[in-house]
């Protein structure tokens, strides 16, 4: 569609006609303005001539409000808004002072009261600026509405300390700050107010610290106490007295559970009390006391290690872990156990299981220590060992054909190398009298290799390789057969002579091994007179001595363990040393 | 021959100025040049093109003056001080001032120039009117409404300068009998090439308003002589034509040789005014008009007592 010039005309027409009529209402607006503006400052230059300055500046503030047009002289413009901005920030305080007054804020109102003294100050000089500061607050009352505030708030704290103390409740101290914000000049000066807040403070905080020790806890006398001095820290007040009626207090009673043999308690006592350092100052002697204390402790400690009391050790290393890190100290500690008794290394790790013919020792398999052992249930045997790079390998190997209850565990002196030589299991054969088992541990498979089981009447070590077996099952029977150590297991190597005559176990006697039971039966079998043997706390004769038993008497052995038989004496666990076989 | 039929024509606007025919309508945005008074499409009444244009003059001028005024109150609104807010209002005066002098004084010749642009402006609307008036013409013919279609025509001619309309008109009029009433047109109806239905039209023309032939028709005439010859009766037509000179003595002097020529064909009446004319001018170089009326006369009318003494 074309758009006709006619209609285009029309269109242009009107719409500027439109615009021109907002224009002249917005002239005609401005120049309503221009007169009131005119007219107001007008008035206020009387006013400002008849000297009453407040109304004068209202006025003229009326009309500076107007912006549409510059008008007056500017130097006195320039006074009017001095005046101007003092009226408003005056106003604006006291807006913030009524504000904090009707919530009872007191840093507020102590903020607005002294934002109205420096302004004060700053309206010193004698001229129409300080005039009118002095007419605006008169005006406005704003000094009354403090007044009245603090001297409510005054007696109000007085009236909360009395009430806090009579009823020995000390939650609600607000009173505290609420005095120290109360300006000076309501208790007639500085150092009247100095005065007269410690003397307070002292009497309230002295009652409040004699209620607190004769009902409350330790922990909870301190914490309140070091609460009270972080608060007249924060709001400026020397609390030495607090701090000195504390540290009484506080020292009196960790010397008691120290004479009382306390620990626990005294640990308690110094967790609390280092709880509130930050308060304390670096010479407090109740912290030195704590610290000589814990050093005296540890020492102790070490002397346990050296008795090779080392459960002690470690549980006293324990509570005090609480007050210091022992950590690295329980490391050390369980660390010289190991050494002294490797069997823990299966005890640690196996606390159900019972094993016997336990075998334990140092520098073996790439081993720092080691132990192992049978356990029966299982039909298996368990090895630990603590490897040169601090780490602890357990190892098991299952032995579903071996007799258990006739095994005896022992390390060969000749079979395998001198570093890692063989385990031997030596127990009742099924075929033959006695089965013989080798185990070789490997440290960095993790894994135990069974070399050999062989089922035999009679087995003799050669050297590190050779064998000899009489009547072995399988080939070598009725034999004396040498055997061979090889990669393989062990291999029949040639016949070194045939037997005669076979004889059985029970005529040789050579079956009777006696894993539950010491040799005691054998010296009485053999007719020698019984006698008595010392039952100590442990495998070691370092141990305590716990009893005494006969030779003749009937014991179960529990476990043997590096020459030491693990017995029940009386419903408790001894340890007796292992009688040495006849020669 | 055609029979023709009896008509009254309606009566066309007598203007100074050919623009004067049309009117706009303000609503639709179209042209009209007929003679009816309110828009077909919206009912409102047509207003001339002239008034329309000056009704857009005058609105330029409020315009500006509005401009104007947005202008000095802008002025005022940014006026800062006092002194700002009265220069603003007095330098908006003045220009006020001036600007309605200046209107005053050539207030007329803007209007004349306004609306040269304005005709310009519209040019293409007032041509898309006059297609749409000849659609309704073509109508008119399909429905037989043979005079309306001419008075369209006629009115549509005073805007149109083509043969096609020419045409048109010539075979509309020839379809009437034309009587010495009618408000005939002839020169304007003389196409550029040669026309029969015009020579027909001319031949009814010159039996019942022979003053219409004026010197556009005698040009034609003895341009297309030779085609006129072969039509029936041809001399004698231009013999009428002849006859029709006689009135003007410059019309003579111009087409003496075409009055020769034809003179056997030249009525009694009109032989006797030529005759008349030439014994009056003969020595004005009309010697060989002269002899050729003289010997006509000598010959057919010697002794016609009208002749006697004439020559």
């Amino acid at each position: 569609m074309i758009i006709s010039s006619y209609q285009k005309s029309l269109w242009v027409r009107n719409a500027l006609l439109v615009l021109c009529s907002i224009a002249v209402v917005a002239v005609l607006v401005k120049v309503g303005l221009c007169y009131k503006k005119v007219n107001l400052y007008k008035q206020a230059q009387a006013y400002y001539s008849s000297h009453d300055l407040i109304k004068a500046e209202e006025l003229f503030a009326k009309a500076d409000d107007i912006t549409v047009l510059s008008y007056g002289d500017e130097q006195w413009n320039s006074l009017m808004h001095g005046l101007t901005a003092t009226r408003q920030e005056l106003e604006s305080i006291q807006l913030q002072a009524r504000s904090a007054i009707s919530e009872n804020q007191d840093a507020q109102v102590l903020e607005t009261y002294e934002l109205y003294q420096n302004m004060r100050k700053n309206n010193k000089q004698p001229g129409e600026q300080t005039a009118f500061f002095e007419q605006l607050s008169s005006h406005l009352g704003i000094e009354k509405e403090w007044a009245d505030y603090y001297h409510r708030a005054l007696q109000e704290a007085k009236d909360q300390s009395k009430e806090n103390l009579t009823q020995q409740s000390y939650e609600n101290e607000t009173f505290i700050r609420t005095l120290v914000t109360i300006p000076d000049e309501y208790f007639g000066g500085a150092k009247q107010k100095q005065s007269e807040l410690a003397d307070l403070f002292q009497q309230y905080e002295k009652t409040k610290l004699r209620n607190l020790t004769a009902s409350a806890p330790f922990d909870e006398v301190v914490a309140r106490t070091a609460k009270s001095l972080r608060m007249y820290r924060e709001i400026g007040v020397k609390a030495d007295w607090l701090f000195t009626g504390l540290e009484r207090f506080a020292q009196s009673e960790i010397n008691l559970s120290i004479r009382q043999k306390d620990l626990s308690a005294f640990i308690s006592q110094s967790i609390a009390y280092r709880k509130i350092e930050d308060v304390l100052p670096r010479d407090s002697a109740v912290l030195a006391a704590i610290t000589r204390h814990l050093e005296s402790r540890v020492k102790q400690a070490e002397q346990y290690i050296q008795s090779r009391q080392f459960s002690k050790a470690i549980e006293l290393y324990q509570e005090l872990n609480a007050l210091m890190d022992t950590g690295a100290l329980i490391t050390t500690a369980e660390e010289s156990w190991l050494v002294y008794d490797p069997t823990r290394l299966l005890e640690v790790k196996y606390p159900d299981k019972k094993f016997r013919s336990v075998r334990s020792g140092t520098a073996r398999w790439g081993a720092q220590v080691y132990a192992f052992g049978l356990e029966e249930s299982e039909q298996r045997l368990y090895f630990a060992a603590k490897k040169e790079d601090d780490s602890v390998a357990y190892l098991e190997v299952g032995l579903e054909n071996v007799d258990m209850k006739s095994a005896k565990i022992s390390i060969s002196d000749k079979l395998g190398e001198k570093d890692a030589p063989l385990i031997m299991i030596e127990a009742a054969g099924k075929e033959r009298p006695v089965s013989f088992t080798g185990l070789l541990p490997a440290l960095s498979e993790n894994v135990i290799h069974k070399r050999f089981s062989i089922e035999a009447d009679e087995f003799s070590i050669i050297d590190s390789t050779h064998i000899l077996i009489k009547n072995a099952v399988g080939k070598g029977e009725q034999e004396f057969a040498s055997f061979v150590l090889d990669e393989t297991g062990l291999v029949y190597d040639q016949k070194i002579a045939h037997i005669e005559e076979t004889t059985t176990p029970e005529e040789s006697g050579e079956n009777d091994y006696p894993p539950d039971l010491p040799p005691v039966s054998q010296t009485e079998q053999n007719g020698q007179k019984p006698y008595q043997i010392a039952v100590y706390g442990g495998p070691g004769e370092e141990y305590e001595k716990i009893g005494q038993i006969s030779s003749d008497s009937s014991i179960q052995v529990v476990t043997d363990m590096n020459g030491w038989y693990q017995i029940q004496l009386n419903g408790k666990e001894g340890w007796i040393r292992a009688p040495q076989p006849a020669p | 021959m055609r029979k023709r039929i009896g008509v009254q024509f309606r009566k066309t606007r007598k203007t100074a100025h050919t623009f004067e025919r049309i009117q706009g309508c303000k609503r639709c945005h179209t042209y009209h040049v007929l003679w009816d008074t309110h828009c077909k499409n919206c009912g409102r009444a047509y207003t001339p093109i002239r008034q329309l244009s000056t009704t857009v003059a005058r609105r330029h001028v409020q315009t500006r003056f509005l401009l104007l005024g947005l202008f000095v109150c802008l002025a005022i609104l940014a006026a800062d001080t006092v002194l700002q807010l009265a220069l603003a209002f007095g330098i908006g005066a003045l220009l006020f001032t001036l600007f309605f002098v200046i209107q005053k004084r050539l207030g007329s010749y803007e209007k004349d120039a306004q609306f040269i642009r304005f005709l310009t402006s519209e040019r293409e609307t007032i041509k898309q009117s006059l297609v749409h008036h000849l659609e309704d013409i073509g109508a008119d013919v399909k429905a037989e409404r043979i005079k309306d279609a001419y008075e369209k025509t006629r009115e549509i001619g005073h805007f149109i300068e083509s043969d096609t309309i020419k045409i048109r008109k010539i075979m509309f009029l020839n379809h009437y009998v034309l009587r010495k009433d009618m408000e005939l047109e002839l020169d304007t109806l003389i196409p550029k090439t040669y026309d029969k239905d015009f020579m027909e039209y001319l031949r009814e023309v010159i039996k019942v308003q022979p003053w219409l032939v004026k010197k556009a028709v005698l040009d034609y005439v003895k341009r297309y002589k030779a085609q006129i010859l072969l039509l029936e009766n041809g001399e004698q037509l231009i013999g009428q034509v002849a006859g029709a000179a006689l009135r003007m003595k410059t019309y003579i002097e111009q087409y003496q040789d075409l009055i020769i020529e034809f003179i056997d064909y030249l009525p009694r009446e009109r032989l006797l005014r030529l005759a008349k004319m030439v014994s009056t001018n003969r020595h004005e170089g009309w010697d060989r008009l002269y002899e050729a009326v003289k010997q006509r006369v000598d010959t057919h009318y010697a002794f016609d007592p009208d002749f006697k003494g004439v020559l």
